[in-house]
């Protein structure tokens, strides 16, 4: 078995494995980073942490399963230590206990297909909000495990992923692209 | 135009969706059609969500060059242990080099015993006198370690990782390592996990800390240690997450001495703090799997 040989020092196995998991771990960084430019930094640490850490996997959860889990981790701890905060949240999102009118999202149009009405949406998520719903939706971690992830209550979780949801629906059913927010990939 | 939903109608929706939701809240969903209504456009968002990033966006250069830096680093965490294990031995150490020096000096105590006239006895006497002379000398080259001797490990806050007795090491050199196990002096009566600690590293005010981010940062203020210089001295570096992950759920508490005798020479480095009503313990040896394997 691949993990097992990685483990026991095979650095070609360890090759092919962090391979195969590469597309999945950047998609997830990126998602959680917002821009290319952090994405890569977050995956290189993710890349390292599951690679220092392979020897703690004791097969009980699929690797995958556990090598997003800390992928997941080294993302947002590298994030955190490059310093950035939430963004400006959305006026309903700023606290969690003040739940807002909700409202009835619009359909999510076609115009979500594009990558930076994408991006734009989930950066107007605060930090809480956007890595429980990444993480449920990219990853497919279920309630428990994100509750494990992020150090936060199933409970809490759950309410975030709703809230989370609910809000990125009412921003792609209203998005009109600001043409002064320029995409730090593309600036 | 249809009502709103509710905040908790929005945590149904979203918890049906994703298969969280308890059989009494699915009854509740399937038995309205505007929940129904909402759980498609939840499905909506989610797969939005859920796309992948432009593949396109992926440098396969990039992408080569940080596999190949993520399987160098797991190369040098392979290769270490710990701050006690990976750092050279000095020649008394060495469990030949050790072993030859008592032999060469039973070599040359014997014939200048024997040209004093000494009486067998006397000669078998001083002979291991001499050994146990040289035993005292190598712990005492190795820094008051006591792992050799019956010596009370004194001022252990002058130590140095360094100065810590691998186990292997330590059962190497001739089974001073068992010793260790049997009657480690650094250990005392009532002793507990983190007043032992604290006693090997100074202290850094009350040694309080608001996160273990911060007790982390003591630490690493505390030791000197950079996470290169650590590299550099062979250590895994600490970093923030990993600490944070040992500390809260394999050292957040205190442990019994017993449960340190074994393995207190694994240990390494580490620096003893509280954080809220929690004992802390951060280990540059990031050996605390082994410490406390049933956590």
């Amino acid at each position: 078995m691949l993990v097992d040989a990685a483990q026991a020092g095979d650095q070609r196995a360890l090759d092919t494995l962090l391979r195969r998991h590469y597309d999945r771990i950047w998609a997830v960084c990126r998602r959680l980073a917002g821009n290319d430019a952090d994405a890569a930094d977050a995956t290189q640490e993710a890349l390292i942490t599951i690679a220092k850490r392979l020897d703690r996997f004791d097969g009980r959860a699929a690797f995958s399963t556990w090598a997003y889990r800390v992928a997941t981790n080294a993302c947002l701890d590298e994030l955190r230590r490059r310093g950035r905060r939430p963004q400006p949240g959305l006026p309903e999102l700023e606290t969690e206990d003040e739940h807002p009118a909700a409202t009835s999202p619009r359909p999510v149009g076609e115009a979500v297909t594009d990558k930076l009405v994408i991006d734009d949406a989930l950066a107007q998520l605060p930090d809480e909000f956007r890595a429980p719903v990444v993480l449920r939706d990219l990853v497919g971690m279920d309630y428990a495990e994100i509750a494990e992830v992020l150090s936060i209550p199933p409970g809490t979780v759950r309410s975030r992923i709703a809230r989370g949801r609910r809000s990125l629906a009412q921003i792609l059913g209203n998005h009109t692209p600001d043409p002064q927010r320029q995409n730090p990939d593309h600036a | 135009m249809p009502e709103p939903l509710s905040p908790s109608d929005d945590e149904l929706v979203s918890a049906y969706f994703d298969g969280e939701a308890s059989a009494d809240e699915v009854v509740r969903v399937e038995a309205s059609p505007e929940l129904m209504a909402e759980v498609e456009a939840m499905r909506a968002v989610a797969s939005v969500v859920g796309r992948d990033p432009d593949p396109g966006s992926v440098d396969p250069a990039r992408r080569d060059a940080q596999i190949t830096a993520a399987l160098e680093a797991s190369t040098t965490a392979a290769n270490v242990t710990s701050l006690t294990t990976s750092r050279a031995r000095p020649w008394y150490r060495q469990p030949v080099a050790a072993v030859a020096a008592v032999l060469l000096a039973a070599l040359i105590a014997v014939p200048l015993l024997a040209n004093l006239g000494n009486s067998d006895d006397d000669v078998a006497t001083s002979a291991s006198t001499d050994e146990d002379g040289a035993d005292a000398a190598s712990a005492d080259l190795e820094g008051g370690e006591a792992a050799a001797t019956n010596t009370q490990r004194s001022a252990p806050a002058e130590l140095d990782s360094g100065a810590l007795l691998d186990a292997d090491d330590a059962a190497a050199d001739g089974g001073a390592g068992d010793e260790a196990a049997e009657a480690p002096a650094a250990i005392e009566v009532g002793d507990d996990a983190a007043s032992f600690y604290a006693r090997l590293v100074p202290s850094t005010s009350d040694n309080s800390f608001a996160t273990i981010a911060d007790a982390v940062d003591a630490f690493d203020e505390l030791t000197g240690a950079t996470d290169e210089a650590e590299e550099g001295a062979g250590a895994v570096p600490v970093d923030v997450d990993d600490a944070a992950t040992t500390a809260e759920t394999r050292c957040g508490a205190i442990f019994t001495a017993e449960v340190l005798v074994a393995e207190v020479d694994d240990v390494g480095k580490v620096l003893v703090g509280t954080v809220g009503d929690e004992t802390v313990v951060v280990s540059v040896s990031d050996q605390c799997d082994q410490l406390f394997p049933d956590e």
